[in-house]
């Protein structure tokens, strides 16, 4: 084993640091593997680690980062496929292959640019965009401008010249960050480096593609809070024992009671209430918590959902009916959800929360809100705050703003953060994804 | 703890095309006599791949379909209430009805009883969480306890799969028993050996071309992505038939109407691009 047990402990505490946690079994199980197979080189040993100690997807994700920072080596993606076509030119290609040195590319493509001034506090997106934007960069993708008679081959010729543009603005990036590392003293690294962790970058600031994939998490983070909330409140289907039916199942049997029968368990289903102001405060962060909302409905019916701006609308039938791309039309059909002035109102969405049926009469519910609590300088009454913190069980809520801003101008988040089990800033997919594990549903009394 | 160790050209042999990866996975599983959980979208081969090592590893392959509702009936074991009725009729003295005579053995029973076997656990998602808490002793100890007849343990050399297509999240305690794997889409190079093994006359090139398409319309963010089945088998129709259009029999390939305007909508955008129309 060329990884010591000792470097291997050290990780799993780098890990736990990070907050990503490994039982000691898999850890052992690990060393028992490397041990006995005795791998030829630490790569591969590193590789196996990669594979054996998550246990989800999201932790493997996570894992690879963790890994390119403790051991300084990145576990392998898979090489992107390049597919040769007839009609490119010969002159780029060298057997039958694209030249795919894009390290010299990029070296090529930053020498003829010109003089760059990296002292600038730009970001490096910045500069590569202006190389994109030079004609020496638009040559070098030339040769995929080539006509075809097939819709196959344009296709196929569109996904090479993709994969040939991604890899060649990584590697301009990476040969960007290199030289201007050289000016580093002048700068705060920070200013420098690219974040490079998509689950912590503000969903604000997330461009079309990492939005996507960061919706698709966070739809996932919504099955998982459904799955919290079945595994507390759900309980045996069966109710007391049914003595007549069974008595007389027994007959079937010449009187031995091997059948029992049970009465049907009649009992209030704790609901999981969902609220997600979508006013235009909001902004991009509504996508996400409608995203979430979806996640919940599509696992758990005993759920309402609902947005609000200055009145309170039910969506639970729409998102069951929705498909995961369509999600933003609740967003696109914003002007059905306003009620009064389009300004958000948690005064009267809360009252019309309350006077609703999904709340009456029960108090074993919890309630999840997602918003900025900006009311537009409108006041909360009292009576409000305190019928909200008797009608529900719990009540969690993710703020959007920066807690800095909490409780100034019109935020009036002071007033429900005292009613709150739990209540956190929420801005990226990292916040979202420790909020909800921090969820702790607690168990309804009978 | 096995020490047979697979490679990809067992794999290739059984016409399973896996990744490196897959297989490191599976050979840590076989040493550490672990169960190993297969996590990923529906038509990667997660249901193959455990059929597939079960002819690798000569294992006789029993399966359990996970469905809502599932307990320990339809899973471990059931009484045979008839037969034990009927034997105290005919034989008043009869007094051990709780015998392996009355006993119906269901899928984790066998393949606990059966010396050398695969054991297929098929989307545990659909399951639910109190089943998942059942299959807890059967994955660490290998073995289940029936209360009338004590505890049976597993005959050994058996190997566990479990495949989820990740519609809920499965238990903590679930995933730490189990190696896991997820199992994608798969890539260009491996759809295309599944294209060529599936499909007669086709040419590699031809395969790889298909294969990258595939790979275009899976990037589209439809609703329900094309599984390499589904395009195995639209190739095989389109190839064999010689229809040369992408947008003919799309209905074998995409099977949902939202997700097909889509596509065509793309077609167009790709083809308008072709022509110069788009600049």
């Amino acid at each position: 084993m060329i990884l010591k047990t000792d470097q291997l402990l050290r990780f799993s505490q780098f890990c736990k640091e990070n907050e990503l946690f490994f039982s000691s079994d898999r850890l052992s199980d690990l060393i028992i593997f490397l041990k006995k197979n005795e791998l030829d080189n630490q790569d591969t040993e590193i590789n196996f680690l990669y594979h054996l100690l998550p246990t989800n997807k999201l932790e493997k994700e996570r894992l690879k980062d963790l890994i390119n920072e403790f051991f300084g080596y990145s576990i392998s993606a898979g090489q992107e496929e390049f597919l040769h076509l007839d009609g490119y030119k010969l002159d780029t290609m060298t057997d039958g292959q694209i030249n795919m040195d894009f390290k010299n590319i990029s070296d090529d493509l930053l020498n003829n640019f010109g003089d760059i001034d990296f002292s600038r506090p730009v970001s490096n997106v910045y500069w590569l965009n202006q190389i994109k934007k030079s004609q020496n960069y638009i040559d070098e993708i030339a040769f995929f401008d080539i006509e075809f008679n097939s819709a196959l081959d344009s296709i196929v010729n569109n996904q090479n010249k993709e994969t040939y543009v991604e890899m060649l603005d990584l590697a301009l990036l990476e040969r960007i960050q290199e030289l201007r590392n050289q000016f580093k003293e002048a700068y705060v690294p920070s200013d420098l480096s690219k974040k490079e962790d998509l689950q912590e970058k503000d969903f604000l600031f997330t461009d079309s593609d990492e939005r996507n994939k960061l919706l698709k998490e966070t739809r996932q983070l919504g099955l998982i809070l459904a799955n919290k909330f079945i595994r507390y409140s759900n309980s045996s289907s069966k109710g007391k024992l049914n003595f007549r039916k069974t008595i007389r199942k027994s007959l079937q049997s010449g009187g031995s009671l091997y059948k029992t029968v049970f009465k049907p368990q009649i009992r209030k289903k704790p609901r999981l209430i969902l609220l997600c102001d979508i006013s235009g405060s909001m902004a991009l962060y509504s996508l996400f918590g409608l995203t979430l909302l979806f996640g919940v409905v599509q696992r758990f019916r005993s759920v309402k959902a609902f947005v609000f701006i200055d009145g309170l609308t039910e969506i639970t039938k729409d998102l069951q009916r929705l498909k995961v791309n369509n999600i933003k039309s609740i967003l696109n059909s914003w002007n059905d959800y306003v009620k009064v002035d389009g300004h958000s109102d948690y005064q009267k969405s809360f009252d019309d929360l309350l006077a609703s049926k999904s709340v009456f009469n029960s108090n074993s519910n919890s309630l999840l809100v997602i918003g900025d609590a900006r009311n537009n300088y409108r006041s909360i009454d009292k009576n409000t705050i305190y019928r909200l913190s008797k009608s529900f069980k719990d009540i969690y809520w993710m703020n959007p703003e920066r807690s800095q801003y909490w409780n100034t101008g019109d935020s009036r988040f002071m007033e429900f953060q005292n009613i709150c089990e739990h209540y956190s800033e929420v801005r990226n997919f990292m916040q979202l994804k420790k909020f909800i594990m921090k969820i702790n549903f607690k168990k309804v009394i009978k | 703890m096995s020490d047979k160790k697979l490679q990809i050209k067992d794999f290739e042999k059984n016409n399973y095309f896996a990744t490196q990866e897959l297989v490191d996975v599976v050979n840590a599983a076989l040493f550490l006599d672990k169960p190993l959980l297969i996590e990923g979208p529906a038509g990667t081969g997660k249901t193959y791949l455990a059929k597939s090592l079960s002819n690798m590893l000569s294992k006789e392959l029993i399966r359990l379909q996970c469905h809502e509702g599932i307990d320990e009936d339809k899973a471990i074991y059931e009484w045979d209430y008839k037969k034990q009725l009927l034997s105290i009729q005919n034989d008043k003295n009869e007094k051990d009805l709780f015998t392996d005579e009355y006993l119906i053995e269901r899928p984790i029973l066998k393949s606990l009883k059966t010396s050398d076997s695969l054991f297929l656990v098929d989307e545990i998602d659909r399951s639910d969480e109190e089943f998942e808490a059942l299959l807890l002793e059967v994955l660490a100890e290998k073995q289940v306890t029936i209360p009338e007849l004590g505890t049976v343990a597993g005959e050994g050399n058996n190997f566990t799969i479990l495949t989820s297509n990740a519609t809920r999240d499965l238990s903590e305690a679930l995933r730490r028993r189990c190696i896991y794997f997820f199992l994608d889409y798969p890539s260009i190079d491996i759809e295309t050996k599944v294209i060529l093994s599936n499909v007669e006359n086709i040419s590699e090139e031809k395969a790889k071309k298909y294969s990258l398409f595939s790979s275009f319309i899976r990037k589209l963010n439809l609703n329900k992505p094309p599984s390499l089945i589904e395009t195995v088998e639209w190739v095989k129709y389109n190839h064999e038939n010689n229809h040369g259009e992408l947008d003919s029999n799309i209905g074998i390939l995409i099977k949902d109407i939202d997700d097909q305007k889509l596509y065509k909508e793309k077609l167009k955008e790709n083809n308008d691009f072709k022509n110069g129309s788009v600049t």
